[in-house]
This record gives structure tokens, C-alpha cells and sequence, in this order.
């Protein structure tokens, strides 16, 4: 028991180290202290402060607080020679704005206002445009908007102007006034007649800005042109033919800005119009355009937002000759299956048609009921199954249909 | 007198070293649980003292999870990481369970039985899953203190040393902070029986200062004195265990009492998470097999003998615990579990009843070996069969119990139950570059390897992987136990990941780190983009226009007593227990040591001062009362009879006589030819499946869907199917929805024309993807072949591009960002300005009992951009009802001067209404949430802001062929082709139909999906089906639009129609090579 009281006491013992009193001032002062203060200084210059005269104060110690927007300051001096004197570095004075200076000592205080005023404004400033690009279409404009600060960073809140030079893409240049309000210096740019980088320099008191850039892009277009290549095609559902506009230009000759959306519209008679997207690449957008099944003709038109071309025509011809081919019904009795094969199916210019043409056969019994089936061509010919299990004792007749060119054959299932 | 060592029990502890030691370190990444409580240790190892955690679901209390296993993670990780400290940690918990096994056995078995259950606990394929696969710590952390604690609670109630009563609450407090779970249940399953028995065997053991008489029969003289001698024998026990009892209720309540008060004051109702362990075993096989089957393991054919032997000895107790806990473990198998537990039903994972059973199978199991070894089961197989047969099924059966416990060890190899191994490194790099830990992520197809990023990163998540400690309105009225597993979680799982991708901007979700393309289609078309592909494979996905997080989150605090009781208690118990199960090493020492300070003499004087308090006099009084109470008359007296009749009528029972050696040997080959016979029977059923051709179609969609290409091939028609190679590649180039990103959900067949050797069936598919439910049909031909049923091959696509070469030129967009290599803010000059987006036309429209908000809007400014467009509602007095944004009804990436619709879908919070008990498991994409509003819509707005982007932009996609017609469905369609005119294949496409009116106001906007890709230059069909106008109730217009009247793209309808005209949109998806 004795170990652990002795243990205790130790503990006790160093816990109870004694400390220093607070410093207490050796004079002590009443009523108000008066402060000597210049009324305005600029951020960064040295400042003096008196506080006094007064009269047997010699060696009390007074305390000047600093109350400011961004910080409160707290200085110490004694009284020497009738008064406290704070001789303040550019420290205490980097922040502009209006400062409370409150001097206390005891139970006397005093009470002064200073304002400290930006410096000089310094370079490089902070300069930004909005919007970054801007249409030509005459009404358009961007604000370009400055903030001028000093060395320490206050702006400039001082009503002073600035200019701002505009350099077009053309070499053109204007130069505008910028007033600055508010620690803010902000004008208009008007986006110009010619589409790409406006160069933006902002001057004020000395001061500059690293170069900004707006980009001056083109309006809607004036006028839209369509071009198809090549204008007539055969009509075999597959072959591209390349859809595209004329350059596209804005009221003032500029190319349309890259990656604008164009929509191609193709109407073919007796089915729905096509659409089909396209983006301009130097002011032209491209697109290819599958040929129908069919022969017909096609009204084509583009059109960007709510500018529409006029329609051109492109013709498309029957892909293959009438009567080019002729159609077989081949019995397999060992897979219980009838084939209808087609022989080979050639085009316009004699050639076989390509792989994948879908061929429409129809095989009608008897009693006149239709089975519709669809091959495709493989190596110019189309060949369809018929289960013999679907089929009934009677005669067959089987046709085969691929654009207008039609073939025919008749089988009996006995 | 020196206790010796029990050597099974010294061998038992090497092998589960070597055994678990050198398998843990493997298989424990592959786990379910073992990251999650790494995290919770990382938790730990970062904050001690901090109850809370900003990393998942915007926050969370850790006062919601007994602490004590994964604050030793925590401690550990300080020398060894956090893995290393979870190997460490567990196989601790693996010692004291081997030790815990054998303590407790010793209750109820001999001590040869004993030490066999400690062996056998090594290998026991329910341990073997519980670490292994299901990777659960505190599971067996504290079942280890728990069985160490029973042997002393037994000791306690058996002989009255106080000592013995202190040990076992010093290890029920440590269990109790390893798990509170295991101390409550363990309390029924585990302490009740042995209280049972220490009852029953003093019940029926006289007391050494008894009246010796036994009466012949029980009269009206002798029913109180047998009485009081029977309550005389049983009250010191029962007053023991209220004692134990009382102090086990107060250590459950203050080691963990910060979580109590958590779960009392923030009570958050969440939807229960179904689990399998709660299924029908018979219909659920998967989950049969691992919550039942190999739990159990081959132990499963010796229950009857363990039955039997429980309750033919005095481990009936147990035995009746056991068949308890076996009922409970059946999970829906039988209705019975639901009406034992009720409601409790839904919330607890029932496969713990399972394990707890498999625990108190083990000293019965011990009982076995020392039976088969030299005992009477050894004897009979001897006698009956022969003792050859003895050694084969002894080796047989150690040999399949070794080989079921290596099985489920890697079972997780054999069966992944998680995604491969994730790198976490490059997500942590990126999360830390230019400061991506300003917003929330997430990650999807990560499993439970998203904890082990989270215990990477500071960053936070809005998902997370400890239910229990959801908060979001979106997931406690879930059932998804995970978003980023949302697929396996039926529609309310889907829906909230579906809310959480549409309007991220209200949980500062920025970033998703994918791992599962499953999610690709559903991030694109809710207007996320890939950002890169990271070195370890995983995808990031980001959203446009997010704030980032505020500087100070919210938190839920809880007093500081409470902070400091939650890192100092838990683990003081699991210390004050490490202490006593040590003691016999240093107890010496501590003894010396009280005896310095002078502890020995007061210890002495309160064990004096309480031999005579007035509690010790209360009991002598009344003790002496029951034995003169209990004094029978001295004539009243009988020899000792037998009650337990069963016992004479099972030894009346003859016992089969030796039999001949040939006997032997002929019964021995019947056993091996019943075996055989077994196999034989196994194979051929397995076999018979390939002459189904139901089955024949059915297997051979599973193997495509399990990209299982292979065993796909071999049931393709042999002489009609091309080489592998060429059917690789055919099988490649078939992208899109169903081919890439889509999961089989069903498939069905039904035969139409049957040939002798030919056969065509109709085959129904339903695929699942994250935006939409796809039923698919279709025609297949099937051959005979040798008796057995191929596939017709499909026929060859044809089709060929026009052209060989495409030369063509592209636009290419660049956003550089910072333009100057700075780890600063970004400098004012770096940033775009948002591209100004003009809403043109805008309508509330209700359909059905579902609001929207149907538009469009032109991107005015040269540059593309990436648009946001929410819709607001409001009611009379201007207060927002409800905000959403639009998803899947809009094209997010919008070129210079184009003019996309928007379909703004109003969701009420996912799973709120909808019934998660009945859809639960199932998939349906396009389920929502209707809206619930307090009061009358009377007004909306809607806001479309974009930022600048170079992403996603393609329109290479152009539509023809286009016709409406009625469909089969009675409904009007839109039907024509698609025809990529790009270089890129357009994975998946989607069709946006805007309808308009006379007036050039957006009517309805309509959007399907293609679900098969498209290849440059060529087609592919599809078909929208069209929303009949007369659904749409049109609430509101507003006025201040100015809808374009004179469109080129628009395409007049028919009056019929009722609709004016409509303008069709595609937009496309492209996979990985586009990316």
C-alpha cells in the first residue's frame, strides 16, 4: 500500500510545477489616447503611428490593433519621449482597404481609421473573354473583362481606364476603351467578317495581360448545294454513291465551322424520305447514299438547322436485265427437300450480281396459295430449300423476282 | 499431478497451421467477406477512435459492426499490412476453434473421441468453406472463444470455482466483440444443451450427504422428500446459471453497447437482402451444394449413426440442438424454418444453422473414429464383412473427407465466385491525379475486391459493401446488396443503379471504374463516356458537369464516451481473454507479483469476509432445510430400478453372429458391386442427355452464353458445319446488345415438324442486358447423326461491303484541359466556356401513371457539346416536387447546330414501391419506380446546360427503308434499316422517334434499341414500336418555347396518325475498338 501512495505523491508532486504570472503594465493610463495617422497610404509603403503626447507616461506600454477586411494586426510600443511610436513595414500595409486602428493601454483607448490604396496595377493581368468563340452573324459580340491588381494582389478599385486592342484574322486592328468600375475593366468585342482567331490585348496603367484569343467562327450558311457522284447508279440496293454539299459559306464568305451538322434528306417514291447525318469538314460534308432495290429517281436535299438546299435528282437504273436468268426445281429424295436454284443472275454491264442480293422466290400451288422465301445470291446464283414434308400431292409453279427481272418454273410432287 | 498433453489435439494444431496456413494466403482474396473486413481494419488502422467512415454510402457509423476481429486487423496491419493481418487474424481464429473443439467434445465424449473432433475440425468441410470460400472472420474468431468458453462455463456449473465463472465470461466477452451474433445464438444452440446436461447429471447424481434409501414406488409419504432431493441436487447449478447467465446478458450489452445504442437510435428499415441459404435446396441446386451439401460433406452419410449416438448417450442435449440447428439449416427446402423464425426469417442467412450443426456433429464424429478404430462398429464390420473391408471403407472414408475439404478449399478456383483478381494500383493512381478524390466513384463488376480499393483510397463512394450500414433512401429500399453487382438484383437492383447513373450530380458521383461490360450500354445511353482504359484493364467512365464534394461532409457523431468504449472495450475483452486462456504459462508469475504488492493477503481477507457474509449463512440455512425435507422414512427402501426401458428393450434386440470368412468375402463383393452399380446408373443418366434434342438445343445456348465456344462446335451438325476456325469467326464478328453485353436468362423449345432424322424447333430466348429485356425467337433445324441430335449450322452471312477500302476524312476534337503541366488549379484561360444549348420545344406529358417531360433542343454553339437536361416539377406555391434528368430519351453528345429530342422519365426513389419480395432475383431493365408527389404538379421547367466535348461523337449511322406498319402486336411500328456509312462498327445502336404536332410542339419521343451490331457498309433492320398518341395526356406546354416549324428532317404522316409529322435519330454506341 505504502508503494502505491509514494507512487501517487510523486505524480502530485510533479504536477504541481509552478508557473510565470502575466505581465501587468508598469503604468497605467485613462481617458483617450490620441493617434497621429496619415489618412491614406499605398499598399506597401512604410507607415508611422504615434500615439501621444502625453504627460508622465514615460515607459507604458501601449497596444495598437489593426482591424482590416482580411486580418487583424496586433503592435506593441512604449512610450518614449511623449509617445508610443509604431514604425510599420510594408508588411502591415500590403492589403488595401480601410483599416481600424484601435490604441489601448490600461483602461485608455483611441480610435483612428487609415486607408491603404492599391499600388501600382502589375503585369500580367488577369484577362478573360466569354464566350470563347462567337458566330459571325453580325449580332454576336464577347465581353472581354480585365482585373487589374497590384503587386500584393488587391485590385484596382480606382476608376481608371484602360485600352484594348483587337486584331482580327484578317490583320485588321481596332482599339476600344476599357473602363475599369469596381476593380473590373470589361468591354465589348464585336466578332467581325472574318471567321478565325481574334487576338485580344488589354492595357491598363502600365499593365498587361498575356494575349487572349477569341475565336470568330461562321454564321448559318447563305446558301446550301447539293452535288451527287455519280448521278445515275444502278438500282442493285447495295452500290454507295457519295452524297455532298458545295463548300458552305456564311454571309460573309466564311467556310462553316468543321463538325457542323448537316442532314442530307433523300425521297425516293413509295417509300419514307431517308436522313442521313453528315458534318462539314472545310465547309463540306459528305455522305454516301445506298442505291434502292428498284429503279426510281431521288430528290436529295441538305440542310443545316433551318437553311435547306434546293433538291437535285439522282436516277437509279435496273440493276439487272429482264429475262437475264432462269430458275431450276433440283429434287434431293435422300434429304427429302426440293431446291429451287436460280442460275447465275447478271447486271446491266454483264457482270454477276454481288454476293448477298436478295432474291424474292414465290411458289404457288395448285389451289393458288403463295409461299413467299428469300435467297441470297452466293457466286451470282439464289438457292432456297422446300421440305417435301410441306409440301402436297399436286403441281408446283416457282418463281423467282429480283428487281424487274422475274423467272418461272413448274414441279409435281406425286 | 502433470496433465498430459492430448497428441491428437498437438497434431490437430500443426496441421491446421500447415493446412489453413499455406491455403488461406491463396484463397482468401478469392473470398466473399475477407476484403470487407480488411476494410473495416484499414478503418481502424487509419482512425482508431473514429467511429466514422466517409468511404461508402456517403458515410457510415462503425458502431454498427462488432469491432474485435478487424480492430486485430487493424492492430496487426502495423507490422504485417492489412493482408498479412487478416492470414494472421484468421488463422488465430482457426487455433481457437482446433482448441475449442476439443474442449468442447471433452463435455460430452471421451477424451480419445475429443481429440479425433479436434482433428477432424481441421479438415471439416464447413471450416474449410467458412475461410476459404466464404471468407467470414468473425464467424470463426468468435466461435473460437465461444467453445473455449463453454468448456469453462461447464467447469463453472459443475463444480462452483469462481475462477472457472471469470474465465468464461472473460471469453464470452471476447466473443462477444468478435461477433454479438455468436454469444446471442450460441447462447441457445451451444450453452443450452451443456446447461441441460450439468442439470440432468446432477439431477440424477446423488449428493454425498443424501439419505441413501430408494423407494420401490413413488407414494403420497415419499413425493416430497424425493422432490426436495432432487431440487436439492439441481439448485446450486441453477443458481449458478442465472448467475452466468446474468453477468453473460451484461457483458453482451456493454462490450458492444455502442452499437446497441446505434441500433436503437438509428433505426434505418432497410428491404432484406435475399439470400440462397434461404431457398428451396431442391429447386435452387446451386445454392443446395453450397449452403447444405458441402457444409456437411461426407459426413452427410454417417448422420445416421451420429443420430443415433447422440441420442442414445448423454449428448442427447446436444443432439437435440443439432437436429434443431439441421432443420433451420434446410433454409425454404421446408416450410418449416419459416414458421419456426417468422420474420427473422427473411433477415438472417440461414447457412450459420448449417455450420453451427456441422460443429456439433464433430465430437460425435470423434465418437466414430474411436468406434471404427476399436469400438463396436469396428467389431461388427469385423464380424459381418470382414476387417479388410474395415480398412478399405476406413481409408475410403478418410480419403473422401480429405478430398471434400481440398475440394471446397478451392472451390473458388473449380466455381469463381469472384471476377479475377483486380490490380487496384492504377485506380488508386487515378483517383489521386488531379485531385479525382473530389468526387464520389464507383465501381461495377469489381465484387468484393471494391474493398479492397476503398482500403486504398481516401476517396468516397456512394456504394459500398456492408448492407447494414446503407443509408440512401435508393438502397435501403432495396434489396441489392451491392450496386455494382445491380445486375444480379433484380428489377429494384438495376433501378437504383439506373437512378444513380441518370442524376449523379446529386450524389457528386463522377467516376466509374467498370470491370463488367454488362453495364457499357446502360453508362453510355445514360450519357457517361469512357475517359481511358487503365493499365489494369478497368474502364473509367466519367460524367460531364458534376460538382465536387463539399469540403466538410456530414456525419452522425456520437458522444466521445462512446468513441473511446468502442476502441478501448472490444479489444480489452479480446486481450483480458488472450490472458486467461494463457494463465497456465504465467500464472506463477503473477501470483508473485500479487504478492508483491501485497493482492495475496487481501484476497484472503475477502474470501474470509465472504465465507461468513450473510448471503453463505441465507444458503446453509436453506440448504439444510431441503436435506431434512428430503429425509425419507428408513423402511422405505428398494433395490435400484431401470426406467430407461428402451435401453432393456434395445439390448433384447439380437446381435448378428460372426459370419464365415467366405460370407465375408461374398458380402464384401456385393458392396463393391452396389457401388459400382451406383456409378454406372450416374453415368448413363448423363449420357441419355445428348439423345434429347430439347436438351441438345438447350446445352448448346448455355455454352454460347458461357462463351463455352468448344462444346458449342461438337453439337453442330458434322458434316455440315464449317471448320472451327471459320466458326469462330463468324461467331466473332455477330456484335451488339445480345452478342456482347447480354446474359441468357431463358431459353425454351418447342418442336414443330419432326422428320425420322430431321427435326425443326422454334427456340425462345430471353437475354437480359442493363437497358433492356429481350425475347428472341427463331428457327432451328436439327440432324440425327449416329443416333444422336446436332444443330444445323446457321447459314453463312453472305453479305458483302461495297467497297474494299474506305478512304475518308473525320473531324477530330481535342479538349486539352490544362495546357500547361501544373499540379495547381486550372488557370481561368483553360476553361471552355459552356456551349449554349437552346431548349426549342418542351411538354408534360403523363403516360400511363407515369410523368415525362418530352422536348427538344439545338446546341447553338460551334463546339460540340455534352448535355445535361432535367426536368423540374413543381407545385402551386413553386416548391420542387421532384427532378430528374433524362437518360435513355436523348442524345447527350449533341454536334454544332443539331437538334436532338429529349424524354425527361420521372422515378420515384428505386424499390420504394415496387415489391422486392416478388421481384427480387428477376430482371427487368426498363421497370421503374412510379413517382409519389405530395401535392399537384402546377408548373415545370427544364434546364439543358453542356460543356464542351470530344467524345462519343459519331453519326456515321443513317436510316432508310423506313415504313410504318402494324405489327403482329396489333400495334403501329416503324420498321426500315440502319446503314453504317462510318469506319467503325456501331455496337449498339439506338433509334430516337421524336412525334410532333401540327403546331411543331415535341408530342412523344420514342427509342428502341438494335440489338445486333452493324459493320461498315452494311444494314441492319429495325423496328420501333410506336406509342399510340391516344395514351398521351398532354398537362402542360410551355409557352416561352419557340418550336421550329420547318424542319428538313422531319418526315409528314399520315392524319390518321394523329401525330403531324416525326424526325428520326440514331445514336450508337461503339464497343471496344471504337474506344
Amino acid at each position: 500500500m505504502m508503494r502505491w501512495c509514494l507512487l501517487l505523491i510523486a505524480i502530485w508532486l510533479g504536477g504541481c510545477n509552478r508557473g510565470s504570472d502575466p505581465a501587468t503594465p508598469a503604468i497605467s493610463l485613462t481617458g483617450e489616447l490620441p493617434i497621429e495617422v496619415p489618412g491614406i497610404v499605398r499598399a506597401g509603403e512604410d507607415l508611422t503611428i504615434r500615439v501621444g503626447p502625453f504627460d508622465e507616461a514615460e515607459g507604458a506600454v501601449i497596444e495598437l490593433v489593426m482591424l482590416g477586411g482580411l486580418s487583424t494586426q496586433l503592435y506593441q510600443a512604449t512610450v518614449t519621449d511623449d509617445y508610443a511610436t509604431f514604425e510599420l513595414g510594408e508588411a502591415a500595409t500590403r492589403w488595401s482597404g480601410h483599416w481600424m486602428l484601435i490604441a489601448h493601454s490600461g483602461e485608455a483607448e483611441g480610435r483612428a481609421s487609415l486607408r491603404i490604396e492599391p499600388a501600382e496595377p502589375v503585369s500580367p493581368m488577369t484577362v478573360l473573354v466569354g464566350p470563347r468563340s462567337v458566330p459571325l452573324d453580325g449580332e454576336s459580340r464577347a465581353m472581354v473583362v480585365a482585373l487589374p491588381e497590384d503587386s500584393y494582389g488587391n485590385p484596382l478599385l480606382t476608376a481608371q481606364t484602360g485600352t484594348l486592342q483587337i486584331t482580327y484574322p484578317d490583320g485588321r486592328v481596332a482599339e476600344a476603351i476599357l473602363p475599369v468600375r469596381n476593380g473590373v475593366g470589361r468591354a465589348w468585342v464585336p466578332g467581325g467578317t472574318v471567321s478565325g482567331r481574334i487576338n485580344l490585348g488589354v492595357g491598363i496603367a502600365g499593365a498587361v495581360g498575356a494575349e487572349t484569343v477569341l475565336e470568330a467562327v461562321a454564321g448559318l450558311p447563305n446558301a446550301i448545294e447539293v452535288l451527287a457522284n455519280p448521278a445515275e447508279s444502278l438500282a442493285d440496293g447495295s452500290t454507295l454513291i457519295e452524297l455532298r454539299t458545295q463548300p458552305m459559306r456564311d454571309a460573309f464568305g466564311n467556310l462553316l465551322v468543321d463538325g457542323s451538322l448537316v442532314t442530307f434528306r433523300v425521297e425516293i417514291p413509295g417509300e419514307e424520305p431517308r436522313n442521313l447525318p453528315a458534318y462539314t469538314l472545310d465547309g463540306v460534308a459528305r455522305v454516301p447514299l445506298q442505291a434502292p432495290g428498284r429503279a426510281a429517281i431521288a430528290e436529295v436535299r441538305a440542310s443545316v438547322y433551318t437553311i435547306t438546299s434546293e433538291p437535285i435528282e439522282v436516277n437509279f437504273i435496273n440493276s439487272v436485265i429482264a429475262e437475264g436468268f432462269t430458275l431450276r426445281a433440283i429434287v434431293l429424295p435422300e434429304e427429302s427437300a426440293i431446291l429451287l436454284v436460280t442460275s447465275p443472275i447478271q447486271d446491266q454491264r454483264g457482270q454477276l450480281v454481288r454476293d448477298g442480293t436478295l432474291v424474292d422466290f414465290t411458289l404457288q400451288d395448285s389451289r393458288g396459295r403463295l409461299q413467299q422465301l428469300q435467297g441470297l445470291t452466293t457466286g451470282g446464283r439464289a438457292t432456297v430449300e422446300i421440305r417435301m414434308l410441306t409440301l402436297q400431292v399436286g403441281d408446283y409453279m416457282a418463281s423467282a423476282r429480283i428487281g424487274d427481272a422475274y423467272a418461272s418454273t413448274t414441279f409435281s410432287v406425286r | 499431478m502433470k496433465r498430459r498433453l492430448n497428441p491428437h489435439v498437438l497434431l490437430a494444431l500443426a496441421l491446421a497451421l500447415a493446412y489453413h496456413g499455406v491455403l488461406v494466403y491463396s484463397t482468401f482474396r478469392r473470398t466473399y467477406d475477407a476484403y470487407v473486413h480488411i476494410f473495416f481494419g484499414d478503418h481502424y488502422a487509419r482512425t482508431w477512435f473514429d467511429h466514422w467512415d466517409y468511404r461508402w454510402y456517403t458515410g457510415f457509423p462503425l458502431t454498427s459492426y462488432p469491432p474485435g476481429s478487424q480492430q486485430s486487423i487493424g492492430l496487426l496491419s502495423k507490422w504485417v499490412g492489412l493482408e498479412g493481418g487478416f492470414v494472421l487474424v484468421q488463422l488465430f481464429a482457426v487455433l481457437m476453434v482446433t482448441i475449442g473443439i476439443y474442449r468442447f467434445s471433452k463435455i460430452w465424449v471421451s477424451e480419445e473421441a475429443a481429440g479425433y473432433a479436434a482433428l477432424l475440425t481441421v479438415f471439416a468441410s464447413s471450416i474449410t468453406e467458412t475461410i476459404h470460400v466464404f471468407g467470414q472472420l468473425p464467424t470463426t474468431f468468435s466461435l473460437g472463444f465461444l467453445l473455449n468458453a463453454l468448456a469453462f462455463a461447464h467447469r463453472w456449473f459443475k463444480e462452483g470455482d469462481p475462477t472457472m465463472l471469470l474465465a468464461a465470461w472473460a471469453l464470452n466477452a471476447a466473443t462477444t466483440a468478435g461477433h454479438h451474433v455468436t454469444t446471442l445464438f450460441g447462447a441457445v444452440f451451444f450453452l443450452g444443451p451443456v446447461v441441460v446436461l450439468d442439470l440432468v447429471d446432477k439431477f440424477r447424481t446423488p449428493l454425498p450427504d443424501e439419505p441413501p434409501q430408494h423407494p420401490g414406488k413413488v407414494t403420497r409419504g415419499n413425493l416430497r422428500p424425493l422432490l426436495m432431493r432432487r431440487l436439492r441436487r439441481i439448485v446450486p447449478v441453477g443458481l449458478r446459471t442465472g448467475l452466468y447467465m446474468a453477468g453473460l446478458g451484461f457483458i453482451l450489452i456493454m462490450v458492444v453497447l455502442p452499437y446497441w445504442l446505434w441500433s436503437k437510435d438509428d433505426p434505418i428499415s432497410q428491404v432484406p437482402i435475399p439470400h440462397s441459404s434461404r431457398d428451396s435446396f431442391l429447386e435452387n441446386t446451386a445454392a443446395g451444394l453450397v449452403f447444405w451439401l458441402i457444409p456437411y460433406g461426407l459426413p452427410l452419410v454417417l448422420l445416421p449413426y451420429v443420430v443415433y449416438k447422440g441420442l442414445a448417450t448423454r449428448a442427447w442435449p446436444m443432439m437435440l440442438s443439432f437436429l434443431l440447428l439441421f432443420l433451420l439449416g434446410t433454409g425454404g427446402t421446408t416450410p418449416i424454418p419459416k414458421l419456426l423464425l417468422r420474420g427473422s426469417f427473411d433477415i438472417l442467412t440461414l447457412d450459420r444453422f448449417t455450420f453451427w450443426a456441422t460443429i456439433l456433429m464433430l465430437p460425435l464424429l470423434g465418437e466414430f473414429v474411436v468406434s471404427m478404430r476399436h469400438g463396436r462398429l469396428a467389431k461388427y464390420i469385423d464380424e459381418q464383412f470382414g476387417r479388410p473391408t474395415r480398412y478399405g471403407v476406413s481409408f475410403l472414408l478418410v480419403v473422401g473427407y480429405l478430398i471434400v475439404s481440398v475440394f471446397t478449399a478451392n472451390l473458388t478456383y473449380f466455381r469463381r465466385f469472384q471476377p479475377a483478381s483486380i490490380e487496384v494500383q492504377p485506380i488508386v493512381n487515378f483517383i489521386e491525379k488531379d485531385e479525382h478524390w473530389r468526387w464520389r466513384y464507383m465501381t461495377l463488376g469489381f465484387g468484393d475486391q471494391v474493398a479492397w480499393l476503398s482500403a486504398q483510397t481516401t476517396a468516397t463512394s456512394v456504394d459500398g459493401n456492408y448492407h447494414s450500414a446503407r443509408r440512401l433512401p435508393e438502397l435501403t429500399t432495396t434489396p441489392v446488396e451491392r450496386l455494382e453487382g445491380a445486375k444480379f438484383r433484380g428489377i429494384p437492383g438495376i433501378g437504383s443503379l439506373q437512378q444513380f447513373l441518370a442524376v449523379p450530380e446529386k450524389y457528386n458521383l463522377k467516376f466509374i471504374f467498370s470491370n463488367d461490360q454488362f453495364y457499357d450500354p446502360l453508362l453510355y445511353f445514360s450519357g457517361w463516356h469512357r475517359v481511358q482504359r487503365l493499365e489494369n484493364g478497368i474502364m473509367v467512365w466519367e460524367r460531364e458537369g458534376i460538382p465536387p464534394l463539399p469540403e466538410v461532409l456530414p456525419r452522425k457523431e456520437i458522444p466521445l464516451w462512446q468513441r473511446f468504449m468502442w476502441g478501448i472495450v472490444p479489444m480489452g475483452a479480446i486481450g483480458l481473454a488472450l490472458i486467461v486462456l494463457n494463465l497456465v504459462f504465467w500464472s506463477d508469475y503473477v501470483q508473485r507479483l500479487l504478492r508483491f504488492l501485497g493482492g495475496e493477503s487481501l484476497w484472503r481477507r475477502l474470501r474470509r469476509k465472504a465465507e461468513g457474509n450473510f448471503i453463505q449463512r441465507l444458503w446453509n440455512w436453506l440448504d439444510g432445510r431441503m436435506k431434512r425435507w428430503s429425509a425419507l422414512p428408513t423402511d422405505d427402501d428398494s433395490p435400484v430400478t431401470h426406467w430407461q426401458v428402451w435401453l432393456d428393450w434395445a439390448a433384447r434386440i439380437p446381435r448378428p453372429k460372426p459370419v464365415s470368412p467366405s460370407a465375408k468375402t461374398v458380402r464384401s463383393g456385393l458392396l463393391a458391386v452396389l457401388a459400382i452399380g451406383v456409378g454406372v446408373m450416374v453415368l448413363n443418366r448423363y449420357l441419355a442427355q445428348a439423345s434429347d434434342p430439347i436438351k441438345v438445343i438447350e446445352a448448346y445456348y448455355d455454352d454460347l452464353d458461357f462463351r463455352r465456344f468448344g462444346e458449342a462446335y461438337q453439337r453442330l451438325d458434322p458434316e455440315n458445319k464449317p471448320d472451327y476456325d471459320q466458326y469462330l469467326l463468324e461467331l466473332s464478328i455477330n456484335g451488339g446488345l445480345l452478342a456482347s453485353y447480354a446474359k441468357l436468362d431463358a431459353v425454351t423449345a418447342e418442336i414443330l415438324t419432326v422428320e425420322p432424322e430431321r427435326i425443326e424447333a422454334q427456340v425462345n430466348t430471353i437475354w437480359i442486358t442493363a437497358v433492356e429485356e429481350y425475347a428472341t425467337s427463331r428457327l432451328q433445324t436439327l440432324v440425327k447423326r449416329n443416333g444422336r441430335w446436332y444443330i444445323e449450322p446457321d447459314s453463312v452471312d453472305v453479305r458483302r461491303a461495297p467497297d474494299v477500302f474506305i478512304r475518308r476524312q473525320e473531324v477530330e476534337w481535342l479538349a486539352q484541359g490544362r495546357r500547361r503541366i501544373s499540379t495547381g488549379p486550372t488557370d481561368y484561360a483553360d476553361i471552355l466556356d459552356r456551349p449554349v444549348i437552346q431548349v426549342v420545344s418542351s411538354r408534360l406529358v403523363q403516360v400511363g401513371d407515369r410523368y415525362h417531360v418530352v422536348g427538344e433542343l439545338v446546341n447553338q454553339s460551334a463546339d460540340p457539346a455534352d448535355v445535361t437536361v432535367t426536368g423540374y416539377l413543381f407545385d402551386e406555391q413553386g416548391n420542387i416536387l421532384s427532378w430528374y434528368n433524362a437518360v435513355r430519351g436523348t442524345v447527350h453528345k449533341v454536334f454544332p447546330y443539331e437538334r436532338v429530342p429529349f424524354r425527361i422519365d420521372f422515378e420515384g426513389v428505386a424499390g420504394s414501391v415496387l415489391s422486392d419480395a416478388a421481384t427480387a432475383g428477376e430482371f427487368a431493365a426498363d421497370a421503374f419506380s412510379p413517382l409519389e408527389l405530395d401535392s399537384p404538379i402546377a408548373s415545370f421547367q427544364v434546364i439543358a446546360q453542356g460543356v464542351v466535348t470530344a467524345r462519343d461523337l459519331f453519326r456515321d449511322v443513317a436510316i432508310q427503308d423506313v415504313n410504318i406498319s402494324l405489327g403482329v402486336d396489333g400495334q403501329q411500328h416503324i420498321i426500315g434499316n440502319l446503314i453504317n456509312n462510318g469506319t467503325v462498327e456501331a455496337t449498339i445502336p439506338q433509334v430516337l422517334v421524336t412525334f410532333y404536332d401540327e403546331t411543331g410542339q415535341v408530342m412523344w419521343v420514342d427509342d428502341e434499341f438494335v440489338d445486333v451490331a452493324i459493320r461498315p457498309q452494311l444494314m441492319q433492320p429495325f423496328d420501333v414500336q410506336i406509342t399510340p398518341p391516344d395514351s398521351i395526356e398532354v398537362l402542360l406546354t410551355n409557352e416561352g418555347d419557340r418550336p421550329l416549324m420547318e424542319a428538313g428532317e422531319r418526315i409528314p404522316l399520315l392524319p390518321d396518325m394523329r401525330y403531324h409529322s416525326m424526325q428520326l435519330n440514331v445514336r450508337y454506341f461503339v464497343g471496344a475498338a471504337g474506344s
